[in-house]
């Protein structure tokens, strides 16, 4: 036999003693590895397949990130935080929403805009609701939420009604006092 | 019934108390006290008037849905002649004869230059009618043609609690709680608990 042929055979035994070795492990899988099936595909693959996984959790991780808000009563998946977040950075008028939340500031005003989320009202429907307010405040009130566009009132039948805008911007207040109230009790 | 048919009367009267020209639950048409008026003939018959003097217009172009209201009332006050057809019988009642000094208070040397004025109005609403001769106001609705800034008429068409105004760049048809609103932003349809919105 010639020295090329011995080189061959020895091979031939080594790759053997590796595939027994590979056999005993599928065999026994958790006596040394663990649960799973433990293959050796080789190193070139496995660095492969772990950048791949690397990638996948990187971009899982990243969009979890940007669509989960995590609040203390469990996570919300908000998609569109991302663009909603440029487009306020980008358009934000302060002095504007400074404005629109200097007219949410007063629970009375905020009491006439709950009322009004449940229709269309006259101002003697208003007053008797909000009966620990004159009618002259009651009437300022309404001025103030007017102008700040969160109620309109018909000018023909006189009742006032909450807008888009308005009935947006109670809700929000409302969740994030709710937010706020159950970030303190925790 | 064709529209450039219509005739105005020769005399011009003057309102001799505030007169409602038109009270809805969305609309109101009124024209103060001593406003200037002159008829409108059909065959000879009364079918409106083209006013002029205090008028307060009043809209309420505002569509109702479960996100809260859009749109906007629309309150103005008309100083230029507008055309009103409709019910004329209560009208008659509440108009008298007109002197020099009514006239001169609204800017009129003499009654021809309110005629001229009046007549000016009423063919240009006649004009713009053309394409629909066959359009009547049989019913018992109201009719008005306001001038807008543009040089054009506002219409706003009145049938008890059925309206349609069309402006310069709004639309607005209410039947009851059923309105259609189109504006520069939005076309907007709402039914009672229905609402279907359109970002233009």
């Amino acid at each position: 036999m010639s020295e090329e042929m011995k080189e061959e055979m020895k091979k031939l035994k080594e790759e053997i003693a590796n595939m027994k070795t590979q056999l005993r492990d599928i065999a026994e899988p958790s006596s040394r590895r663990g649960r799973g099936l433990y293959i050796d595909i080789g190193s070139p693959v496995q660095d492969y397949v772990q950048d791949v996984m690397q990638g996948v959790a990187e971009g899982v991780h990243g969009e979890l990130e940007r669509s989960i808000f995590i609040g203390p009563r469990g996570c919300r998946i908000l998609k569109t935080a991302e663009p909603l977040r440029e487009e306020v950075e980008e358009s934000a008028d302060f002095n504007k929403v400074a404005g629109l939340m200097s007219a949410l500031g007063n629970e009375h005003r905020l009491g006439i805009l709950n009322e009004l989320m449940s229709g269309g009202k006259y101002v003697n429907e208003l007053q008797e609701k909000l009966s620990e307010i004159t009618v002259s405040t009651l009437s300022s009130h309404l001025n103030v939420l007017e102008e700040a566009g969160l109620v309109v009132q018909e000018k023909v039948r006189g009742r006032y009604l909450i807008t888009m805008p308005g009935r947006a911007a109670y809700k929000m207040a409302m969740k994030v006092t709710r937010f706020l109230g159950a970030g303190n009790e925790e | 019934m064709i529209w450039h048919s219509y005739q105005l009367d020769d005399s011009v009267l003057k309102t001799s108390d505030s007169l409602v020209l038109l009270k809805t639950e969305r609309g109101l048409v009124e024209i103060g006290k001593d406003g200037l008026a002159v008829a409108v003939k059909l065959d000879g018959v009364v079918r409106g008037y083209v006013f002029q003097g205090r008028c307060k217009f009043a809209l309420d172009t505002i569509v109702e849905t479960k996100d809260g209201a859009i749109g906007k009332p629309i309150e103005k006050e008309v100083k230029k002649p507008f055309l009103a057809l409709g019910s004329s019988e209560e009208l008659q009642r509440g108009l008298g004869t007109t002197n020099d000094d009514d006239l001169k208070r609204m800017g009129y040397e003499n009654p021809q230059q309110f005629l001229t004025e009046a007549k000016e109005l009423l063919n240009h609403f006649s004009q713009r009618r053309m394409g629909y001769c066959n359009c009547s106001h049989d019913s018992e609705g109201s009719i008005f043609a306001f001038p807008n800034e543009a040089g054009r008429v506002d219409i706003l068409f009145a049938d008890g609690s059925k309206l349609v105004y069309k402006a310069v760049g709004m639309i607005f048809i209410a039947d009851g709680n059923k309105t259609v609103l189109r504006s520069p932003e939005h076309v907007i349809v709402s039914d009672v608990g229905k609402c279907l919105t359109i970002r233009t």
